[in-house]
Parts: C-alpha cells; sequence; structure tokens
C-alpha cells in the first residue's frame, strides 16, 4: 500500500502532507494526544521531517491525531510507551514510500525508565540506581492501572501521565 | 522437601500466599513452644536501620540471637557512610550484602527493600520501607490473631484510629482478606482508609463498614486493631474532639464479647488508657512479645531447607 495514497488527501480537502520515502506514521491517534507523543519522545528537537495532524477527520473515530516522522522507527520498548499515551493507535512503518509494516498498538504488561512515579517519598526519586518500572493492568472498569515496582503504589494511567507534564486521552474518552 | 520461603526475600505481604503465611505462623508456634538455638548457626545477619526503630530493631536482634545466629548493622543512618557521606542506598546495599548471609532492612523511603532486594546476592528481609510494607509486624499481627481465636477465617476486625498513613492496618486488611475478614472501620475522616485498600476488599469481596464510635463495634468484634492518632497531625481543638472519640477506657469493654482481644502495633500514647492494661482483653504487650517468634520464623524459614 502506498502511504502518499492513503495520506495525500489533498481531494478531500482535509489533508495535504507529503509522503515520506522512509520512517513511521503513526495513525489514529485519539485527538489531542499527539501532542503528548512529540513531547514523550522530543520529535520537536529533531531535525527530522515531520508532520503532524490534530483533529482530523476520521470515519471510525469522528476525529483523530496523526504523526509522521522520517527516519525514525520505534524500537519495541518505545512502542511500549507509545501505547500508553495512543492506546489503539495504528503504527505503519515505511520503506521506500511502502508500508512494511502495520500494527494497532497494545497496552504493555510493564513500563521501565518511561515515567516518574508520583509517589513523593519513593525511593526512585532518591535513588539513581533505581528506574521507576510501573506493571501494568486494566482493571475490571477498563481502567488502566498502574503499580510501581518499588513503593507498590498504584496510579491511574492519568494520574502517572499528568504527573509526568502529558495528558491522557483514549479513543474510548 | 525445601521450603518455599528459603532464601527468599520478604519484601511485601502482597506477595504471600495463604500457604507461605501458615508456614511462617505454624513455624512461630513451634519456635514459641520448643525453642531452637541452631536455626541461624555460623551465620551472620545484617541489621540495618538506615530509619531508626527501636522496638523492631530489638525484635529481630533478639530472634536472630535465640537461633544461634550473629549480628552486624546500625541502628540509624546517621554515622553511616550513608548519612554522613552521601554513598547511595545501592552502593552500601552491595557492600554490607558481600558481608551477610541475610540482610534485614529498614528505610523511610518506600521501595528501599525492593531496590536491595533487587540487586542484593542474599536475602533481604523488609523491617519496614516508608508508608509501605513491614510484612514481619503482619505477620506477628496475623499470630497474634491465631494464637487468641485459634483461627483466622472469618475473624471480625475492627480498626480504629489512623487508617489513612498507618501501614500495619493497610497489610493486615490486605492480608485478611484472603481469610474472608468481616471488617469495620473506625476513623475520622481525615484519616480514613485509602481507596487503594478499599479497592482490594472490594475485589476479593470483603465485608466492611464504617463507623462512628468504639461502643458500636466493641460488642461486635473478635478483634480491637487500635492505632495512635499521631496529635501533629491536628490542631487542638480538633484534637481533643477526636481523642474523646477514640480513646479506649476500660469502662467500655463490659459488652465485649469473651473472646475478644485488643492489639495495638505500638507505641501506645494515650489512646488506651493505661486501666486497660490489666483488663483480659489487653493483648498488645503479648502481641509485641509474638513479634520475636514471627521474625524467628521468618529468619529460620529463609536461612534453612528444612525445618
Amino acid at each position: 500500500m502506498s502511504v502518499s495514497k492513503e495520506l495525500n488527501t489533498a481531494d478531500q480537502g482535509h489533508l495535504m502532507v507529503e509522503a515520506i520515502s522512509n520512517g513511521t506514521v503513526i495513525d489514529h491517534i485519539a485527538p489531542g494526544q499527539a501532542i503528548n507523543i512529540l513531547r514523550m519522545f522530543k520529535f520537536l528537537s529533531k531535525n527530522n521531517e515531520l508532520t503532524v495532524g490534530f483533529n482530523v477527520r476520521s470515519g471510525a473515530l469522528g476525529k483523530k491525531d496523526l504523526i509522521k516522522i522520517a527516519n525514525v522507527v520505534f524500537s519495541p520498548s518505545e512502542t511500549g510507551q507509545l501505547s500508553i499515551l495512543a492506546p489503539n493507535a495504528t503504527v505503519n512503518e515505511i520503506k521506500d514510500y511502502k508500508v512494511v509494516d502495520k500494527y494497532k498498538l497494545r497496552l504493555p504488561r510493564e513500563t521501565v525508565g518511561d515515567f516518574k512515579c508520583p509517589n513523593s517519598n519513593c525511593i526512585t526519586h532518591i535513588e539513581r540506581g533505581a528506574t521507576p518500572r510501573f506493571l501494568i493492568r486494566t482493571d475490571k472498569d477498563g481502567k488502566v492501572m498502574m503499580r510501581c515496582h518499588y513503593c507498590e503504589r498504584e496510579f491511574s494511567r492519568e494520574t502517572i501521565l499528568e504527573y509526568n507534564g502529558l495528558e491522557a486521552k483514549s479513543n474510548k474518552d | 522437601m525445601t521450603n518455599p520461603l528459603f532464601q527468599k526475600d520478604i519484601i511485601s505481604v502482597s506477595e504471600f500466599t495463604k500457604e507461605h503465611i501458615e508456614l511462617i505462623l505454624k513455624t512461630a508456634r513451634e519456635l514459641k513452644a520448643h525453642p531452637r538455638n541452631d536455626l541461624l548457626k555460623d551465620k551472620l545477619i545484617g541489621v540495618t536501620f538506615f530509619e531508626g526503630s527501636t522496638r523492631t530493631r530489638l525484635s529481630f536482634e533478639t530472634a536472630i540471637h535465640r537461633l544461634g545466629g550473629q549480628v552486624i548493622g546500625f541502628p540509624d543512618a546517621t554515622n553511616t557512610s550513608l548519612g554522613k557521606k552521601g554513598e547511595t542506598l545501592v552502593d552500601s546495599i552491595r557492600i554490607i550484602t558481600s558481608y551477610v548471609d541475610a540482610l534485614v532492612i529498614r528505610h523511610n523511603r518506600e521501595g528501599a527493600a525492593r531496590l536491595a532486594a533487587d540487586i542484593a546476592p542474599v536475602p533481604i528481609i523488609n523491617a519496614g520501607d516508608g508508608a509501605n510494607q513491614h510484612p514481619s509486624q503482619t505477620m506477628l499481627d496475623l499470630f497474634s490473631i491465631y494464637e487468641t481465636q485459634g483461627r483466622l477465617d472469618h475473624i471480625k476486625i475492627a480498626f480504629v484510629g489512623d487508617l489513612k498513613y498507618g501501614r500495619t492496618v493497610h497489610s493486615l486488611a490486605e492480608a485478611l482478606s484472603m481469610y474472608n475478614a468481616e471488617i469495620m472501620l473506625v476513623a475520622p475522616d481525615s484519616l480514613a482508609m485509602p481507596q487503594y485498600i478499599l479497592d482490594i476488599l472490594n475485589e476479593r469481596g470483603i465485608k466492611y463498614s464504617f463507623h462512628n464510635t468504639l461502643e458500636e463495634v466493641i460488642p461486635e468484634v473478635d478483634i480491637l486493631y487500635m492505632t495512635r492518632v499521631q496529635k501533629e497531625r491536628f490542631d487542638e481543638t480538633e484534637y481533643q474532639n477526636l481523642r474523646s472519640k477514640f480513646v479506649l477506657t476500660a469502662d467500655m469493654l463490659d459488652t465485649a464479647q469473651e473472646n475478644m482481644k485488643i492489639l495495638h502495633p505500638l507505641p501506645r500514647i494515650d489512646e488506651i488508657t493505661t486501666d486497660v492494661d490489666a483488663n483480659p482483653h489487653a493483648y498488645y504487650f503479648k502481641q509485641a512479645a509474638n513479634g520475636v517468634y514471627a521474625r524467628e520464623a521468618i529468619l529460620a524459614l529463609v536461612m534453612n531447607k528444612e525445618i
């Protein structure tokens, strides 16, 4: 499948972007969440070609955000981080203008070194040897909960993201 | 057969299964009835209290000596390299655990014991990490409940006082939730049981209820678990008001069932008046004495394949 065909839909009047030859397209991001992904992965401080769409019209969701970044491929751990910020988003890996890999994000079971613990008395705040680590589960109401490996406090995903200067938004919101 | 706690870290009650709890209690009972001075023979145990706690430290050290082991350590971090020279906890733990066969650690930060366990080549026993866990306290509480009631199942227990900051209450409630306890909560709104503990009780289908006075719960329960309401958390008028509501006096115990026992993690300040001490329902000093047996059991199981 050609990315230019999927994303250069200028004829529909709601999105006009250049196709990238190599890199990643993150699609179906919950509206408003793209900015957090840019922050978390520091995309704005890289020199890579970058296209971001906010509140783009989408059949399935009504609205969505999307990000295209050239010459970036997500590692499995980065994909894990991304999936906490943007559950249900789709990642397209592009090579020579072709989608060579496409997958839907799923919540990881654990995240290491990505978020600080909101408990101010947690050992991770004073010991450089203690990398913050959270076990992730979905509770019976479908809420994403993250439990600190060290202090054992469990926080909602929203609390963790808020504490880390990010904002939680899911496609269900 | 190797016991399931052999060479294991003892960090959190949330990791205990019923099998672990019952093994520790059975061992504690045996060691209380038949003392053994050989279970830590030739073993050197580190007792490192980065935060001071006289009772817990002496209880652990007594347990080690009674089992025939030897102790090195410190009662607080003030005069350690960590306190004085800024050495990291990780470095301190690496060095100390290269000397000893097991390490007992207390620290004011939540997660310190887990961090130690992650890097140490020997078993780590958590003697309290901030407001998080204090598993040997929970075991001595459970041991005291078993000693006084002859069972752990279907215990009706009231937790009274500071249920917000009291980690002993959190861990004990979590442990008793494995045994179909019925829990009554008596606390001022500002010191109520945290929601995350209530969530655990809800998930496990444990019945709990909220009450305003001690008089309401005393006739109902098998165990009255008192805690200290810390004066410094309130202004004087508010404290005096709370004090009158959450102080246990001997004359309040007339309505108690015969088997009811009063527990308290100690230190007791003025939430239990001294006239209760001689009452047959009072058990808190025996509970503290049970701490040594519970800690002996934990150390013996961690250091011996079979007992």
